[in-house]
């Protein structure tokens, strides 16, 4: 999925950006080390890659996320390892950013870094989300980040999903309409998430569409041991 | 598209906008916030009115003054916030003037935290305010239960005239889930005791809950409990899931619901005989159900996110018959799975207990 070091992972509140962000850490922490993982969400304290600190830690991810003991807090506090991370050119940084253009206004913060790294900004998308079924809409909310955070967005990410009523025909009716957002705003489509190889198509199984398996790790406590 | 992925807060604002709520007056606390922002976007759009107001405090005494005039009217708060609204649901309830409150509830006591919590049990179901007063209370157990509980709380609110609450917590605002939404809803309920002028009558109407002469108190009240106990005769609800062959029912209501469910379904699949039993109102308590689920020699555990609030309840409706015991946790955790699985499979008859 591409070279460039840092990759800034956005999108609307609740489109599943963070389940995307951990899959995807995990996935380039496979093949290149090391990888830091950013945890930018000053939106919501909830459902969060910092709860997952200790495993993406035990897999060799560096998460940075708010300072300790204060994960649960309302206040938005941003760590200096942040700036480490990003100064250190051996690391591949992943920044799971929190929803909507508010959400992304944080990342003007870091403009001098984008400007001096190659830098990939995706966009994940479900359109089941209320309001996000329409294409325009999504273009719309694109343009709204990209003023927000002053980054140009390289790629959509189809992350279709009713979750648990996810099903083959909810992938194919929320791929049509994220690729029309992705002709709108004349982005490609990164990849296509799935959660259950049952639900591929024909075309992803033989390689001709990108698509990315996800485990998923944001689960409510009545679906963990 | 037929099904939407959607928080547990947002299907509540969506469900209310589209019960035919109009207005909404609020103040902010993690973790509603997504109620009022919704509504800050989605009432204009619907001609309604969205209003932050300077407090809670101020908050509650609006909605009383939007549902004394006849209006489909909303308010959201967590925990330290509803304490703050005590008063005004108070005045409202003793004003009999129909509205909705919704606590996503959070670990208390005092400003406590930010994790989800069933420690206002008490508060949502024996008063919280002063006087002889009782709230509609209804306990959603997942996304589409808040669509559907709201549409219910407007309807059951207006036909009672008396405040309803819908007691939700952390975890089941913030999950995000499959919802079907109704269609909008435009029929309006006939108000009569409305203050929204004379109209044509000789006498203007009042709305307010004072009753200086003894008698006259003595009188409001007593009207008061007969339509509590008549809300109480029929707006009793609750699921339950093979109580019927169970050896043990486990009582849970919200997010311990959930997560008594998945343990309950492990333990099933090992050939062990565990119901599940529901409150979906926590005012009026389904008793009637659990006495008689007691008579019939079963055994209780009840599970909730408190020290051990519900569990009263169930101990009074099965008033010796049964013997009941309890798992709480505090501090704002939620029960894992393992634990409710090893605490149920430790209160069962065969598990040596008792």
């Amino acid at each position: 999925m591409g070279a460039k070091r840092i990759t800034v992972i956005t999108g609307p509140f609740g489109s599943g950006k963070t389940e995307v962000a951990v899959n995807y850490a995990l996935e380039v922490n496979r093949s290149s080390k090391p990888v830091g993982l950013v945890d930018l969400d000053i939106v919501n304290p909830y459902f969060r890659s910092r709860e997952l600190t200790k495993h993406l830690h035990e897999e060799g991810i560096d998460l940075v996320s708010t300072h300790p003991g204060l994960e649960m807090a309302d206040l938005p506090a941003l760590s200096p390892r942040i700036f480490s991370l990003l100064q250190n050119p051996d690391f591949q940084v992943i920044f799971d950013v929190g929803g909507d253009p508010v959400g992304a206004r944080i990342l003007g913060r870091f403009q001098p870094y984008f400007q001096a790294n190659p830098y990939r900004l995706w966009l994940v998308i479900n359109p089941y989300r209320p309001g996000y079924e329409d294409p325009e809409r999504i273009a719309q909310l694109a343009r709204e980040v990209e003023a927000a955070s002053r980054l140009r967005i390289s790629g959509i990410v189809d992350n279709s999903n009713l979750g648990k009523l996810t099903d083959r025909r909810i992938r194919a009716e929320g791929a049509l309409l994220v690729q029309a957002a992705a002709d709108r705003l004349q982005a490609p489509i990164v990849f296509r998430t799935c959660t259950n190889p049952a639900f591929l198509t024909e075309e992803e199984k033989e390689g001709k569409k990108k698509v990315f398996l996800l485990k998923l790790f944001m689960l409510p406590p009545w679906e963990k041991d | 598209m037929e099904r939407v992925m959607m928080k547990g807060n947002e299907a509540l604002a969506e469900g209310a906008i589209r019960a035919g709520c109009r207005y909404f007056f609020g103040y902010p606390i993690t973790p509603q916030n997504e109620i009022p922002e919704y509504m800050a976007r989605r009432l204009p759009e619907v001609g309604g009115v969205f209003l932050q107001a300077e407090s809670e405090v101020s908050a509650i005494n609006m909605v009383y003054g939007a549902g004394g005039a006849g209006g489909r009217v909303l308010t959201s708060s967590s925990s330290p916030g509803i304490s703050l609204k005590q008063e005004g649901i108070s005045y409202i309830a003793g004003a009999q003037v129909p509205c909705v409150i919704v606590n996503v509830a959070r670990g208390g006591p005092g400003l406590g935290g930010l994790n989800p919590s069933q420690s206002d049990y008490f508060q949502a179901t024996k008063g919280g305010g002063h006087g002889d007063y009782r709230l509609l209370v209804y306990a959603p157990g997942n996304a589409q239960e808040m669509v559907d509980l709201i549409g219910l709380a407007f309807d059951k609110a207006e036909e009672y005239r008396n405040p309803v609450m819908i007691l939700s917590d952390a975890i089941m605002g913030q999950m995000m889930e499959p919802v079907a939404l109704p269609a909008m809803r435009t029929e309006t309920t006939e108000k009569p005791w409305a203050t929204t002028g004379k109209q044509g009558r000789s006498k203007p109407n009042i709305i307010n809950s004072l009753g200086l002469v003894g008698e006259d108190l003595e009188r409001i009240n007593i009207e008061l409990q007969a339509k509590y106990a008549r809300l109480a005769a029929a707006e009793v609800r609750y699921e339950t899931d093979g109580t019927g062959e169970a050896d043990l029912i486990v009582v849970a209501y919200g997010t311990s619901s959930r997560v008594v469910r998945s343990a309950i379904n492990r333990l099933r699949q090992e050939g062990k005989k565990v119901g599940l039993f529901r409150p979906i109102t926590l005012w009026p308590f389904p008793k009637e159900a659990l006495a008689s689920l007691a008579a019939e020699g079963k055994r209780f555990l009840v599970v909730e996110m408190s020290a051990g609030q519900l569990v009263e309840d169930v101990i009074l409706a099965v008033n010796d018959r049964a013997k009941v015991s309890f798992f709480g946790k505090l501090n704002g955790t939620v029960p894992t799975v393992r634990e409710v699985y090893d605490r149920i499979l430790s209160s069962l008859p065969e598990g040596g207990e008792g």
